[in-house]
């Protein structure tokens, strides 16, 4: 009985440190690193980065609506 | 409408889409955490009163402080910190892959699942049956349950990963997908090696702290980088600042993390070599610390004001912040000569919170201002109960955690032969002239203090961590309100911040026009 429990025990951990080295060389293999730039922005969809209030305080939307534009003019300038 | 439109308006109805279909059992799962939050918390407070007032309730078995810290400590993880941590990995799963999440009915089950462990457990740990081994408190049964609700979501979190629409795999991700598999290969390892069959002396120590210190580094804190990873570029419009840093920050978490457990028993019974290579293994998470703070702070960089207008910002940049705090004091805990004399202190409760409370709690708390809008489809209903939720955790956690730093610093050069209560010189001498003669009996190493009298040293500092835990118990009770009005649609529909439809973004940009001619140098006058 003893031995069943160390060879699961072995056997997961061999399975979990084997599947954490095969993770590394999938995205290498698969060009994960290739782009970091790209890697970056993959999160923003084309609509964004916006200048719209994506998360405000109920009771400070008006002023944020003005702290924004003040940045888009800030950048324009 | 020309193409860049349209593919805006692709763009927000694909991520309402996905948004709704999170909706049920994300919900589930973040009612249910606020629910043990508010049980963690009472029975945290009962702990905190009876530390500086023992007699309180103390004649009933069920509420005495051996069961009552166990089911705060459990409560709070995998009540309030697992489920909300679930919740919140569930929706960036779906929006990672930008798929609309699958099978939700089986991860209600799920949640069904985990929340009636949970109730079995904490149950089970109030009548008496606790296991008695620190974070594994919950009796056989609740972890049978544990385990078989997270086994639902490890597999969901494979079909979902396998049916992903998106190419790259975004650092968030990774964390995300290391958690759902690091978390049960913990659980299982520990039940069968503890519970179904115990090995036996100084491997027991070993094993519960390498579960315990891998839950906190391996499951809790990758799905709060995860959160911060993908809300703070999302709240700031902005990129991470140096993608190349986030992923190397992954690799070496992976590579380092895991040797770290023993540092939990330093200077215990326990070959040498084990202690010094979890020393070195919490040194070398400076690296993936470090890389973590830069890159916030860097991305943040330019944007601090934001932190007025934004919940989720202000939230998950306290939490982040701490984050490195409390990374960059573990790996100076863990040297053997800080490790020593405080140890058995206060000092690593303060610690604790720092990680489980300043980080990871703000970061959920924060990701649950950005997610839950989303899924009910209804912005926040007060500003001012959301003020009153940060500013009463913000103020209480860091009054909990000066009090516990102090108080036990003092309590540790008192259990260290410093000759004299610090009380006891202050009462004699004044407060400076008192501290001063404590520290140099310290370092003349004077000798023993009675215990009694460190005992009661302590007492002004535990008394201080209850008036914290008021304010906290405050800011949860805020919150929890602010979650029911919302699902109960006490919140405005359709506008802005939460942008689900295209009229709404269209005023937003027509208003925003607006301004900003309002705000041309010729017509602002500032
Ligand atoms: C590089 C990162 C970290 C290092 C090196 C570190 C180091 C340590 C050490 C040495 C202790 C043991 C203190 C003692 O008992 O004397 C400890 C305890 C603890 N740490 Fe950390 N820590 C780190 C990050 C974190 C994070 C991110 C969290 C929370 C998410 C956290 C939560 C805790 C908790 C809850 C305990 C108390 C465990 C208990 O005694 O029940 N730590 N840490
Ligand atoms: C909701 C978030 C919270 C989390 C995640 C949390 C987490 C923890 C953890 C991990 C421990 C074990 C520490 C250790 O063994 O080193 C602990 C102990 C404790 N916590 Fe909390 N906690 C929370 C809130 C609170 C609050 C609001 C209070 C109020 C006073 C509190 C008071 C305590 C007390 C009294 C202990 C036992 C300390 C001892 O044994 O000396 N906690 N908590």
């Amino acid at each position: 009985m003893i031995s069943v429990y160390y060879v699961l025990v072995f056997g997961i951990m061999l399975l979990f440190g084997a599947s954490i080295v095969w993770g590394l060389w999938w995205a290498l293999r698969g060009g994960q690193f290739s782009d970091f730039q790209k890697g970056a922005q993959s999160v923003l969809d084309d609509d964004e980065p916006t200048l719209r209030p994506c998360d405000v305080f109920p009771d400070l939307r008006e002023e944020y609506r003005k702290e924004l534009a003040r940045r888009a003019n800030e950048r324009k300038a | 409408m020309n193409q860049l439109e349209q593919d805006q308006g692709g763009w927000t109805a694909r991520r309402a889409e996905i948004d709704r279909s999170c909706a049920t059992p994300c919900l589930v799962f973040y009612a249910s955490s606020i629910f043990w939050l508010l049980a963690g918390t009472f029975f945290a407070l009962l702990a905190s009163v009876k530390l500086h007032h023992p007699e309180f309730l103390a004649d009933w078995s069920w509420l005495t402080f051996g069961r009552v810290r166990p089911a705060h400590l459990n409560t709070v993880i995998y009540g309030w910190a697992s489920m909300a941590g679930i919740a919140t990995l569930l929706w960036l799963m779906c929006r990672l892959c930008r798929v609309p999440l699958m099978y939700p009915a089986m991860l209600v089950v799920a949640a069904g699942l985990w929340n009636l462990g949970l109730t079995v457990g904490t149950v089970g740990i109030l009548m008496g049956y606790s296991t008695g081994i620190e974070w594994l408190e919950f009796p056989m049964p609740a972890a049978f349950l544990l385990f078989s609700g997270f086994a639902i979501v490890t597999l969901w979190s494979v079909a979902t990963f396998a049916q992903r629409q998106a190419e790259h795999v975004y650092v968030s991700q990774w964390y995300l997908f290391a958690a759902v598999f690091w978390f049960p290969w913990l659980y299982v390892t520990v039940q069968l090696l503890l519970m179904l069959f115990p090995v036996k002396g100084i491997p027991q120590a070993c094993i519960n702290w390498w579960f315990a210190h891998n839950v906190l580094g391996l499951w809790f804190s990758p799905i709060g980088l995860a959160a911060i990873y993908y809300l703070l570029p999302k709240v700031i419009g902005r990129p991470i600042y140096s993608y190349y840093l986030s992923i190397l920050g992954f690799w070496t978490l992976a590579l380092f993390y895991n040797w770290a457990g023993a540092h939990h028993l330093v200077s215990g019974p326990v070959p040498a070599w084990i202690v010094t290579a979890s020393i070195v293994g919490s040194v070398m998470m400076i690296i993936p610390v470090v890389t973590v703070a830069l890159n916030h702070h860097m991305t943040l960089h330019g944007n601090f004001r934001l932190l007025k207008y934004s919940p989720t910002l202000r939230f998950i940049v306290f939490g982040a912040m701490s984050y490195t705090i409390v990374s960059l004091e573990g790996s100076m805990m863990s040297f053997r000569f800080l490790n020593e004399p405080f140890h058995f202190t206060h000092r690593t409760i303060g610690h604790a919170h720092l990680g489980m409370y300043s980080f990871f709690t703000m970061t959920m708390f924060g990701s649950m201002y950005y997610i839950v809008p989303r899924l009910t489809g209804r912005e926040w209903h007060s500003a001012r109960l959301i003020r009153i939720h940060f500013w009463g955790v913000a103020l209480g956690f860091a009054l909990m955690y000066l009090c516990l730093s102090i108080g036990g610093v003092i309590q540790g050069l008192e259990l260290n032969q410093a000759g004299e209560s610090l009380e006891k010189l202050i009462a004699q001498f004044g407060y400076l002239d008192g501290i001063s003669k404590f520290v140099e009996g310290f370092k003349a190493q004077n000798g023993a203090v009675p215990f009694l009298e460190i005992v009661h040293g302590t007492l002004l500092w535990l008394k201080l961590r209850t008036v914290s835990g008021v304010l906290l118990l405050a800011g949860h009770a805020a919150f929890a309100v602010l979650m029911v009005m919302n699902v109960h649609a006490w919140g405005r529909r359709h506008i802005g911040p939460t942008l689900f439809h295209d009229e709404d973004a269209a005023d937003y940009d027509r208003a925003l026009r607006q301004a900003r001619a309002d705000l041309t140098p010729a017509n602002s006058g500032d």
